[in-house]
């Protein structure tokens, strides 16, 4: 019996998706227990009192440029292309002829948007037409 | 070693997916066309939209014969499932998105127009709403439903006024949630039946009779929300006035028929064979919903100040009345649905393209807002054509005979009386009569006041082109001429709708 379940494909899938809650659970525990240990206490008065607003709000020194988002974006786009490209070249002999009709549009449709992003300067650093 | 996918072109029917390949492929030329050669004028894309709906509507009308002759067509591994209502759905799509294009040719250049992405993004709407009519899969109703929404918010934002991004974020924000929802209720359905297939799901429910009656309930509520979002059924409506107020004049008129229409087929494949499944809770559901609806929007309308927030809630209402169709379920009110649907979007199109005919670039002092009451006062004599045309569609609107939208109603209440829904039709009638009264008090403000003083009389006219006055032109002779079209139109749309088995 234990040997149908391991056998299954998704069996790696499965313990990784328990390895991984187990981790992210360990991982904040570690995490608060370390800072309780660690941080500095410091129990000056004015630092414990109340909070009270009004003070002059410093301006943020770095400002995030949104090129990092439109980076981030197509990196996105072109890393989920892969996320595709690779069961498909698995099976490639399986899906034949169709599969590779299929696959050449993706990609066409990929590099219109490819050209279109390179031709717009998004690529460039701070040079967004 | 897997077996190798022996797929041929024949049993993929490409026919049923060329009406939607046709304005993805017009959108991705007019982006390559805009890469290679920038700083065209937008009459150029304006009219490459128009040709590629044109063909979208030649292959429709094509695939429509073949559809009349051998009934549904399935396609692409059965996801494609063309029937009647898609076929219907689809016509009425293209054919408003025909209309509406052409208003970005006005005479007063507006920031949106000046990009060919705008085009492009039009064109990938269209073919997500036809995606979401044609099949009869929840997954790709799903994904027809996001390229869509997305690119009508994006749509929306580039109005470039405050308000506008303001509509898009909220439009933006509150589609998040249906698509949740959305997504949510289809994931039930297919715990439940093991199958993503409207039909499948149908035919496995009514199997065991219906029998985990209460995790169905759960995915009704979520699909009931979901709908309601995109429909602006009442306790989901909060969105619209503010998204319609926001959105240039042209995009408020399109959002309020082609999304609908898109929905509505969607709803009316999922929630038809519920309804009559004897699940009462639904049917008492949906009951409250559209008296609901109808009502309450009209009772808002009543104390609105700005002609396109009126606009707005009068949508939201004849949303609500075309929902009793869903609710009745006969062939009749199924047909009644289209016929009236077809005929709103004349109407529909004609009075928020006066709107944005009159759109100024900045508001007077003497108007509240862009489209306020006062700003019509006395029309007839400053303008008495603008003041004709717009009194005929508000005419129209409120149901008065012989305007288009009288035979809309006048069937809609016909397929509820014989349908055994008395006091439904009952309601509807009284409704049709409170919507008078906020349509008749435009007329009033157009026809009987005086015009303020020092205001600008031009601004009726400012913003007309010859394309602008065309598509009025257009959208009035079919609200006159309704009457002539009406019967063949309804035994063409009956035809459709029965073939598909609704």
């Amino acid at each position: 019996m234990e040997h149908i379940s391991t056998a299954n494909p998704y069996f790696g899938v499965f313990v990784l998706f328990v390895l991984t809650f187990g981790a992210f659970t360990a991982t904040t525990i570690i995490a608060r227990l370390a800072s309780r240990a660690m941080a500095a206490k410091d129990t000056e008065k004015i630092k414990l009192s109340v909070y009270e607003c009004g003070p002059e709000v410093t301006k943020q020194p770095n400002r995030v440029s949104p090129q990092f988002y439109l980076f981030a974006l197509l990196f996105l786009l072109f890393d989920v292309e892969i996320v595709f490209m690779f069961p498909w070249a698995v099976d490639f002999k399986a899906l034949g002829w169709f599969g590779f009709a299929e696959m050449l549009m993706f990609i066409l449709l990929l590099a219109i948007g490819f050209v279109y992003a390179w031709k717009k300067g998004a690529l460039e650093w701070h040079n967004i037409k | 070693m897997l077996e190798p996918v022996n797929v041929t072109l024949e049993s993929l029917n490409l026919m049923t997916l060329t009406p939607m390949l046709i304005p993805i492929i017009g959108a991705l030329l007019i982006l390559v066309i805009d890469l290679f050669k920038s700083d065209l004028h937008k009459s150029l894309y304006v009219m490459l939209s128009i040709l590629f709906l044109f063909m979208d509507f030649a292959v429709l009308a094509n695939t429509s014969g073949v559809v009349a002759q051998n009934g549904t067509l399935m396609g692409v591994f059965n996801v494609m499932h063309i029937d009647g209502l898609a076929l219907l759905s689809q016509f009425i799509i293209v054919i408003a998105s025909m209309l509406f294009i052409p208003l970005a040719l006005t005479s007063n250049s507006f920031h949106e127009f000046s990009y060919p992405e705008f085009f492009a993004l039009f064109l990938f709407m269209i073919s997500g709403f036809q995606f979401m009519v044609a099949t009869d899969n929840l997954i790709l109703v799903f994904v027809g439903l996001e390229t869509s929404s997305l690119a009508l918010y994006t749509l929306i934002a580039m109005h470039n006024r405050d308000k506008s991004f303001e509509a898009a974020v909220k439009y933006f924000t509150m589609g998040a949630l249906a698509a949740g929802f959305y997504s949510f209720g289809a994931m039930i359905f297919y715990a439940l039946t093991g199958s993503v297939e409207i039909n499948q799901i149908a035919a496995v429910l009514s199997a065991n009779g219906y029998a985990d009656i209460a995790y169905l309930l759960v995915g009704v509520v979520f699909m009931l929300a979901a709908f309601g979002f995109k429909l602006s059924l009442v306790p989901f409506h909060t969105w619209a006035p503010d998204v319609y107020e926001g959105a240039s004049a042209p995009m408020a008129g399109f959002m309020s028929i082609v999304p609908k229409i898109a929905a509505f087929v969607v709803a009316m494949r999922i929630f038809e064979f519920l309804v009559h499944s004897g699940i009462v809770w639904l049917e008492v559901i949906l009951y409250i919903f559209v008296v609901v609806t109808m009502t309450a929007a009209n009772i808002w309308a009543l104390v609105q100040n700005d002609v396109k927030r009126m606009l707005a809630y009068s949508s939201i209402s004849h949303a609500g009345f075309v929902m009793a169709a869903i609710l009745i379920g006969t062939t009749q009110a199924n047909s009644a649905l289209f016929l009236y649907w077809v005929l709103f979007t004349f109407t529909n199109l004609g009075s928020f393209s006066m709107l944005w005919i009159s759109r100024q670039k900045h508001i007077p002092i003497y108007q509240a807002s862009d489209h306020s009451y006062n700003k019509f006062a006395g029309l007839i004599k400053t303008a008495p054509v603008a003041a004709t045309i717009m009194a005929l569609f508000m005419l129209s609107l409120a149901g008065i005979p012989p305007f288009a939208l009288f035979w809309g109603k006048f069937y809609m209440i016909a397929s509820a009386v014989t349908g055994g829904y008395t006091i439904l039709a009952l309601i509807m009638a009284l409704n049709s009569a409170i919507a008078g009264y906020y349509y008749l008090k435009l007329i009033v403000y157009m026809f009987m006041k005086e015009p303020v003083q020092g205001a600008d009389l031009y601004v009726f006219t400012n913003n007309a082109s010859l394309s602008l006055r065309t598509i009025v032109g257009v959208a009035v002779m079919g609200t006159i001429f309704a009457f002539v079209a009406v019967n063949p139109l309804l035994e063409f749309i009956t035809a459709f709708v029965y073939n598909s088995g609704y």
